[in-house]
């Protein structure tokens, strides 16, 4: 289907990507310039690379695709997503650029000076960001192989080289750029799905729904009702872990950093929940546009997942040009999203890991160099896992990389903001018990146990985060208080409001 | 609400407080004050949002209250589930006001106590 024209968009999006990566990698010659871009970006253009990171390829197709298979249930993947930006706006964005500098290690590191804190961070940030890249990359090589018929070991590659190459020259200049780009692309690829959709039923979103409900039933107005009390929990603790996960993603917090300030830290979160919120209310039209037009059947043959639904869609309203343009967009969105948290992950490993504990006396050549090479041994290490990957449940890795991050992350970063008496050991003793919490209970769960699980919930952030909460306050009231770390918290208040 | 609380030149206990060593008004204590208010609006809106959110699958799994019509074709689950982008938009709206609204009283309170 569509295959001239979809060459000719895949290689007009390469080209603009290799051009905006050429024209950073001028001003990605220092640490600051390659991991944060000097915090040089506009609100409105941090706003758009925000949602960029969030709109990946598994929300585009899979939530359309989820809608379209399971009506209102199928849309409950993405009910949770505008909350937690209220709470990235509200919570995170302003301390994280009055604190921070280049990783969440760096907000710590403004209340403990601890090494084996700050290693610990390192780490959970490093598991956090290649679980969400092998999710992306894995995803992403099957959506590939399903639009435009390349093998699957062809497609990874081919976005594994092409997303290495760009951040490796451009650093975090070149990845803004280029996820600004995709926004863009991504945007209009939504606009027209969702009014070309609402043209073939008069305009009306009503005549969507009840088209819907001819074609599927009941299903398109219901909410899930699982069949157990397991099955409920575990919607619920789903629900959960993405509402507090974002919170505690290292290439989400990294994003506050590459703006100038905090007022423009909050415009850019305020801008980014605006287009996440319409974008993902228009999917809910396209979804059910997509059954009503196409058919539940039809969809779920192409495929089992309804991944297939956005593309079929486009076909069936816009012909093989539109086809082809969304095929290149879930292209671009694959590489954009990949690369976000490729960036991301070289600065933990060269700045908390390389640079404060390995090599202490790395000078600015030597942290330059060994991001270059970070980067490109984190994207190898990904793509190699991935290439093995492909029969892995990409949902469940995905929620795995929410769940640890609101599970390890997300106490010891509220409670570092909002708690005087937080200290070092509970900073510690939180983050450790979280990651230990979250992986701990995954493998001895259902997913990885099957029958044979000693833990019921296959979704484990019900139990994972308040262990994370706890097993920080554990720390701090079973240690010694610390004067230090109190002043310092007054410091940090007194410097968020007076950068207000 | 500036001119309500802002440290005027009598000599009342409070009053005191809010100069600093050279009779000045103190423009920290304006911070302080700020401060708290602000963290007072984000623990009330965080939670509340919270709670607003995770009461969906809640009410969704264990009741069968948002199955029943709403208006427009609509039941009450899709209702509840435009209202999770509604309400967060909002929210955000309302904090960005405020927002601007205290940073303009700090800027006043740093202008006054700086003469």
């Amino acid at each position: 289907m569509a295959k001239i024209e979809t060459l000719i968009f895949l290689v007009i999006i390469i080209l603009v990507a290799l051009l905006i990566s050429l024209r950073a990698l001028r001003r990605s010659r220092t640490s600051s310039g390659y991991f944060v871009a000097d915090g040089g970006f506009t609100p409105g253009q941090n706003g758009m690379a925000i949602a960029g990171d969030f709109l990946s390829a598994a929300a585009f197709l899979g939530i359309t695709g989820a809608t379209a298979l399971h009506g209102l249930s199928g849309f409950y993947l993405a009910i949770s997503v505008p909350t937690t930006f209220v709470l990235v706006t509200m919570i995170i964005a302003e301390p994280l650029r009055a604190l921070g500098r280049y990783t969440l290690s760096d907000v710590l590191a403004a209340r403990f000076e601890d090494r084996k804190l700050r290693a610990l961070a390192a780490i959970n940030a490093l598991t956090i960001s290649s679980l969400f890249m092998i999710a992306q990359f894995v995803g992403a090589g099957l959506v590939l192989h399903l639009l435009l018929h390349l093998s699957y070991p062809v497609s990874l590659i081919s976005i594994g080289v092409l997303m290495t190459i760009y951040v490796s020259t451009g650093g975090m200049l070149a990845v803004t750029w280029i996820q600004i780009f995709k926004t863009s692309l991504l945007l209009i690829a939504g606009v027209v799905l969702f009014l070309l959709t609402l043209s073939h039923f008069n305009w009306n979103p009503a005549n969507i729904l009840s088209a819907a409900l001819t074609r599927m039933g009941p299903a398109a107005i219901l909410p899930p009702h699982p069949n157990s009390l397991i099955k409920s929990l575990d919607y619920i603790s789903l629900n959960f872990a993405v509402a507090l996960g974002t919170i505690g993603l290292p290439h989400v917090i990294v994003r506050f950093l590459t703006v100038r300030n905090t007022h423009a830290a909050r415009a850019s979160a305020l801008t980014a929940s605006w287009i996440i919120a319409l974008f993902l209310l228009s999917i809910a039209v396209t979804g059910l546009g997509a059954a009503a037009l196409l058919g539940t059947d039809a969809i779920h043959k192409a495929n089992q997942a309804g991944t297939l639904a956005t593309p079929m869609l486009a076909d069936f309203v816009g012909g093989s040009l539109l086809f082809a343009f969304v095929s290149a967009v879930v292209f671009a969105t694959s590489i954009a999203v990949i690369a976000g948290v490729a960036i991301s992950a070289s600065a933990t490993f060269v700045l908390d890991l390389y640079a404060n504990i390995l090599r202490r006396h790395a000078g600015e050549h030597e942290r330059m160099v060994a991001g270059r090479l970070a980067t490109i041994g984190v994207c190898v290490v990904a793509l190699l896992i991935s290439l093995g990957a492909a029969h892995l449940n990409l949902a469940l890795i995905g929620v795995l990389a929410f769940t640890v991050a609101a599970s390890g992350n997300v106490p010891v970063l509220l409670l570092t903001l909002f708690w005087r008496n937080f200290n070092g050991m509970g900073a510690l003793c939180g983050m450790a018990g979280g990651f230990i919490a979250s992986v701990g209970l995954v493998l001895i769960g259902p997913i990885v146990c099957g029958h044979a699980a000693l833990f019921p919930l296959a979704n484990v952030g019900l139990a994972s985060i308040p262990i994370g909460f706890l097993s920080a306050f554990a720390g701090t009231w079973l240690s010694r208080r610390d004067p230090e770390a109190q002043a310092r918290f007054d410091a940090i208040m007194a410097k968020i409001s007076l950068t207000s | 609400m500036l001119s309500s609380t802002r440290p005027g030149p009598s000599t009342g206990s409070k009053d005191i407080e809010n100069l600093n060593e050279t009779g000045a008004p103190d423009h920290t204590w304006h911070l302080r004050r700020l401060n708290r208010k602000k963290r007072i609006f984000v623990l009330i809106a965080a939670t509340g949002i919270l709670i607003f959110n995770l009461a969906q699958p809640v009410l969704s799994v264990f009741t069968t209250i948002l199955d029943a019509p709403a208006f427009a074709g609509l039941s009450w689950g899709w209702v509840y589930a435009i209202a999770q982008f509604v309400v967060p938009l909002a929210l955000l709206q309302t904090y960005r006001h405020y927002m601007t609204r205290w940073e303009k009283e700090a800027f006043q309170a740093g202008r006054c106590s700086h003469g």
